[in-house]
């Protein structure tokens, strides 16, 4: 009873996780630089196909028969460096443009690559690339453990690989903008000429961080390929890089706390949808002729999505962090002002 | 003057700098050399050219024609974050702080052309980036102490009056450590006694940090009391250079403002 509940929300979980730190990576870019990319689930897409081809397309070309974890391994820093090298081709042409420019340029890769996918033979085509699983494979016949053990543990084993890259990312972030690189990056985004005249390096910054964010989104696709198996060219459509915008956005940009707080909002509305009992129903829109159209709250998850985002725009639109972080100080000052202002910022 | 360029190569040195935007000559064979240490004025009416001169002398824009050179170096093909390592720093006419950011980030920022600390070191806190953060920090707080603001340090800078954000500017661009230093109307929107502070401020930051300033401002009474020399522009055009005195009493000048006539 307790792995079947584990097996639901551990993917979930996990899935979190790989969100957390595609939605860390793309805020170094969209939040804390100002660079508007629409381009990051090209990026991840990049790091996915990557690590899926190394060991699903490689070793069955070279025969060398089942992929080993040596090559699970190595299929990480791999993606990371692939994505970043796509980063650095897509980054120095592209930076020099600004604002919507970039963005339509950026958006722009995402699609190449996407359409690239789908037409190459080696990557697929739009069937997409199936991808042995060798974590289950090294956990039963290296470690002679047992079916049930190895599936559990395979499980925990990705939450923590998922979580834990977030973490590291989340920590890798932090660090650098608290440096004084970080203040330039952060001078980017509030005005660059100034940041200019301060003797700060825009291009070299922003390809910096554009290579880094990419580089990053690259590893995030490698978890994503390895836990799902497969890869095909439509998970990394534009709808899904948006929805990583908006969680940029919703969370406050450049606030990496407030990132992690709007990806678990953004991820949990859609579960927690699906939970509703097929009985509920509720009214969407009035036809005339019909009168009022029922739908499941199942079907409504763009619905509340758009909602949200409307509100948010209309009601805080410096995101729910603004700029700031969760940090220790930060909860304590709020708890002291709470009582008297009932804990108004 | 002219004896002094003999003796010393000029820290700042601009030829006929001319700068067109389209049919509208916005400088016209501008130049100027500034010895190290001196204080000199530049002034003229509203749309004179001077801030085009500080932006063409930081490398905002490009001259069309004429040649910079800062401390020996031609700047011609440099872009401004280069240029502001060559040890230029500056401030704006309408002030340009990053608002997000309090008041002693603003500052930290200004550390970009003395960091030492690489990217790798940054994400990874080595104990060398983490004693430099120390330093900066050290610093920071130390030029805010001598501009007088150190107790908003921790206030947004877009929250400071107005003549704060003047003097925090000017704190952001002393930590470039700078030879150079090119104020825009530092006294604009100040009373008497306030600019009477400054213009002791600005003496005593040449001589802390061994400066050489040019400054733009419209406050006549200010600049004359600051400046060895002084620049008159008049629609691009140099129209007297001289001491204080001198330019004073330069028709030129005073048709320049006056309008024609005027001595009459």
């Amino acid at each position: 009873m307790f792995w079947d509940h584990f097996q639901f929300w551990g993917e979930h979980l996990l899935l979190v996780g790989i969100w957390v730190s595609l939605a860390l990576s793309l805020n170094l870019i969209n939040g804390s630089t100002g660079l508007f990319s629409l381009g990051h689930q090209g990026f991840f897409g990049v790091g996915a196909y990557t690590a899926a081809m190394l060991v699903a397309v490689l070793p069955e070309k070279m025969g060398w028969g089942a992929p080993g974890i040596g090559l699970f391994l190595l299929s990480f820093p791999l993606a990371m460096l692939t994505a970043a090298l796509f980063g650095l081709l897509v980054g120095v042409p592209c930076l020099r443009m600004r604002g919507d420019y970039l963005a339509i340029a950026t958006l722009g890769f995402g699609e190449i690559f996407r359409i690239f996918a789908i037409n190459s033979e080696t990557m697929g085509q739009s069937r997409g690339l199936s991808v042995p699983n060798v974590v289950r494979a090294f956990f039963l016949d290296t470690l002679k453990m047992e079916r049930d053990d190895a599936r559990h543990l395979e499980l925990i084993f990705y939450i923590a690989l998922s979580w834990g890259l977030s973490l590291l990312i989340f920590v890798c972030m932090r660090n650098l903008m608290r440096s004084a690189h970080g203040r330039a990056i952060m001078a980017i985004r509030e005005d660059e000429t100034a940041a200019e005249l301060l003797g700060v390096n825009l291009t070299r910054y922003k390809v910096l961080v554009f290579v880094l964010g990419a580089g990053m989104a690259g590893l995030s696709g490698a978890v994503y390929a390895h836990y799902l198996r497969y890869v095909v060219p439509e998970q990394f459509a534009l709808m899904q890089g948006v929805i990583f915008v908006v969680i940029v956005v919703m969370g406050g940009m450049g606030s990496f706390s407030g990132t992690v707080i709007a990806t678990i909002i953004i991820y949990f509305i859609p579960v927690l949808l699906s939970f509703s009992p097929d009985s509920v129903r509720v009214p969407v829109f009035f036809e005339p002729g019909r009168g009022l159209v029922y739908r499941s709250p199942k079907e409504l998850w763009q619905v509340i999505f758009s909602l949200l985002l409307i509100g948010m725009i209309l009601l805080r639109p410096q995101g729910i962090m603004g700029s700031r972080e969760v940090t220790f100080g930060w909860m304590r000052k709020r708890a002291e002002s709470a009582p008297g202002k009932g804990g108004v910022t | 003057m002219s004896e002094s360029t003999v003796l010393h190569q000029p820290i700042l040195r601009a030829q006929n700098v001319t700068k067109r935007f389209g049919g509208l000559t916005a400088v016209d064979a501008f130049s100027v050399e500034l010895q190290s240490g001196e204080i000199v004025g530049l002034i003229g009416p509203n749309g004179a050219g001077k801030t085009t001169v500080f932006n063409l002398l930081t490398g905002v824009y490009k001259a069309d024609h004429g040649a910079i050179t800062l401390r020996g170096a031609d700047t011609c093909w440099l872009t401004p974050d280069r240029i502001a390592g060559l040890g230029i720093a500056r401030t704006f006419q309408n002030i340009r702080l990053f608002k997000e950011m309090t008041v002693l980030e603003n500052v930290k920022v200004g550390f970009q052309p003395v960091k030492r600390q690489s990217i790798f070191g940054a994400i990874c806190r080595l104990p060398r980036c983490c004693q430099e953060e120390k330093e900066i920090e050290r610093e920071a707080l130390a030029l805010l102490e001598l501009m007088g603001i150190a107790d908003l340090k921790d206030a947004r800078s877009a929250g400071l009056a107005y003549g704060q954000q003047r003097r925090l500017e000017i704190a952001r661009a002393l930590a470039m450590s700078p030879k150079v230093l090119l104020l825009d109307e530092p006294a604009a929107g100040t009373n008497e006694s306030e600019s009477a502070d400054l213009q002791a401020l600005i003496r005593r930051i040449r001589e802390k940090f061994n400066l050489t300033i040019l400054l733009i401002e419209h406050d006549m009474p200010f600049v004359m009391g600051l400046v060895s020399r002084l620049l008159v522009l008049d629609h691009g055009v140099t129209i007297a250079e001289g001491t204080p005195e001198d330019v004073r009493r330069d028709p030129r000048v005073i048709e320049a403002y006056l309008g024609q006539g005027a001595e009459a």
